[in-house]
């Protein structure tokens, strides 16, 4: 499976351009790290993939145009998991998770046996069992992430994209989400995870797309493009980068300075 | 442990299941002990002579003005309350979806003063009940497009869609009043004026088929829709990522969900609040999952009314307008959520 964006450009009409001819491909098994500063067109290249904004330039998956899908087919490839969601009206854990049965059922349809077997599935394969009849909007951050990405499997889409998916999460349960994330690439999904935490991109992704007014400034693995160059034309941000060795490779961490 | 496993979701099932069971043989009951109020004194034991001859042809019939009662005026009237209670609640829990929003209803939006206009202008251009219905859901529609477009620009969604509701609602209610103006003092005005109150003392059985056919094809429709119903309630955005149209199902649900306000309004006035109250009532007992918690409305919005046109009938020796009593229900209600969620922030 492979994710090609060729020379994407977006911009509201007489407004300002946010994206530039942004190309890059990617495949299964890649965890990607979207990183750049606030309002430079994270969320709108994933907009973009999401067939939500039309831009100029092309969007390839396995060859074929994701302009030309309808929504349900899409939805049956990529995904989205918003960064947080709280909606108006509770719902069981379950039937959160079934909604994401949508793309493959008629209008008039309802999820039945074959969805509910699927529902089991996943719901083993995140451990979600003690969680599956609490009410959603009880649940903490990190539990609603999961249950997200639950919903996200559901679909079948194997290219996911996360919103900032550890924003709003707590250590602990920011380590457990992205190893998490990191087994999921394994098992053949593609993850494009934005984030403003250069360093958790360093940790965990195997790639970075370094994303700054609306260009590409940076692609590639984290060790051989996160650099303080990079880091200074994201952020304005002076740092000191050191390579430690941990777990059998150099770990990249970033220190800000703080002699000012 | 599969059987362990499977087993929440079978409990909290079967306890929705039960809320509707329990809610359907309330409603028989309700209806069955509508029956003997009402001046003319008509027993239980009338009743079910009288079924039990009609339907399944045992014993003997009760006197003739005993049936005459039976199907000319208390069988009419009971069905309408039903018939307007289930199509109310349910319309305003097809809004409450559609909209994201938990105090949206035919009365907030703007809907029932739009289909109340539109019914006063048919009665005025002396149309027929269907020529009623259909316009009092053209001004219905067009009142609900107004609220909706001003509703979406705002920043604070759920206030700005309120407030846009009660606006349209005062500019259709001027409008009604207008040709409360313009209409015959003789025979038209006292017809619209008696019937914006809200009332279902005109019950007969041509109002019951004019709100029982629209109302069964709005229930139906919805009831068919009610899983994408479901998923417009997380979001738009969300809800096309999972490859939801929805802008197209909005559209079907408030379709449906107007005819059945229409049809309710067209048939007994304005009935206001009961699409508010009853889908939050529901919603406790059954939850928030469509499958149930439309159905639950639907018999609850039926039962309520259908208590509240009793209590008007028979507490004062005149009778009532229910619109009254469910505005005297409604509004403190309805002041109690905003002031919840004031303090939920």
């Amino acid at each position: 499976m492979k994710l090609v964006v060729d020379r994407l450009s977006f911009g509201y009409p007489h407004g300002e351009q946010l994206l530039k001819e942004v190309s890059f491909s990617a495949q299964n098994g890649e965890l990607i790290s979207l990183l750049g500063p606030n309002g430079t067109g994270k969320t709108t290249l994933f907009r973009c993939i999401l067939g939500q904004l039309r831009a100029t330039g092309e969007i390839l998956l396995d060859g074929e145009p994701l302009a030309t899908l309808s929504p349900r087919a899409l939805a049956g490839k990529v995904a989205y998991i918003p960064q947080s969601h709280s909606p108006a009206f509770s719902y069981p854990v379950e039937e959160m998770i079934l909604m994401g049965a949508a793309a493959g059922l008629k209008w008039f349809q309802q999820p039945g046996k074959a969805e509910r077997a699927k529902l089991e599935e996943v719901i083993d394969s995140l451990g979600l069992e003690p969680l599956r009849n609490r009410a959603f909007d009880t649940l903490s951050g990190g539990e609603q992430q999961l249950v997200m990405m639950a919903r996200a499997m559901m679909t079948d889409a194997r290219v996911w994209l996360l919103d900032e998916p550890a924003a709003n999460l707590d250590y602990g349960n920011q380590t457990r989400l992205l190893l998490l994330l990191q087994q999921l690439a394994e098992k053949g999904y593609l993850l494009i995870q934005s984030t403003h935490s250069p360093q958790q991109a360093a940790l965990y992704s195997s790639r970075v797309l370094a994303l700054a007014d609306g260009k590409l400034a940076g692609d590639g693995e984290p060790a051989k493009v996160l650099d303080a160059d990079l880091i200074q034309t994201l952020y304005g941000l002076n740092v000191k980068v050191c390579d430690i060795p941990s777990g059998g490779r150099e770990v990249r961490v970033f220190l800000p300075d703080l002699s000012k | 442990m599969e059987k362990a496993k499977r087993g929440g979701m079978m409990k909290k099932t079967k306890k929705a299941a039960w809320v509707l069971l329990i809610l359907f043989l309330l409603l028989i009951g309700c209806i069955l002990l509508s029956f003997p109020l009402g001046r003319y004194p008509v027993s239980i034991g009338d009743i079910f002579r009288q079924f039990g001859h009609d339907l399944l042809g045992l014993g003997e019939s009760p006197a003739d003005s005993i049936g005459r009662v039976i199907y000319n005026i208390r069988l009419p009237r009971i069905l309408l309350a039903v018939i307007v209670g289930a199509g109310l609640s349910a319309a305003g829990c097809a809004y409450q979806c559609v909209f994201q929003n938990p105090m949206a209803s035919p009365d907030v939006l703007g809907a029932s003063s739009g289909a109340a206009f539109g019914a006063a202008l048919a009665i005025l251009a002396g149309a027929a009940s269907g020529g009623i219905t259909l316009s009092a859901f053209v001004m219905s529609l067009c009142s609900m497009l107004i609220a909706c477009l001003i509703g979406a620009t705002g920043r604070d969604r759920i206030m700005t869609l309120v407030l846009a509701g009660m606006m349209i609602s005062s500019l259709f209610s001027a409008g009604t009043s207008c040709l409360k103006l313009a209409a015959d003092p003789e025979s038209q005005l006292p017809e619209i004026t008696y019937w914006l109150m809200g009332s279902l003392s005109g019950a007969n059985w041509r109002s019951v088929m004019t709100a029982l056919i629209p109302t069964v094809i709005g229930m139906v429709a919805l009831l068919l829709l009610r899983w994408r119903l479901q998923l417009l309630t997380i979001g738009d955005e969300e809800a096309r990522a999972l490859g939801v149209h929805p802008g197209r199902t909005r559209l079907a649900v408030i379709l449906a969900a107007t005819l059945l306000t229409a049809a309710a309004i067209s048939s007994s006035g304005t009935i206001g609040w009961v699409g508010l109250v009853i889908p939050h009532m529901t919603r406790k007992l059954t939850g928030s999952e469509t499958r149930f918690l439309l159905p639950g409305t639907a018999l609850l919005g039926g039962i309520f009314l259908l208590v509240v046109d009793n209590v008007s009938r028979t507490m004062l020796p005149v009778e009532l307008p229910i619109g009254i009593l469910t505005a005297f229900i409604g509004a403190p209600f309805f002041l109690w959520m905003i002031v919840k969620r004031g303090a939920a922030r």
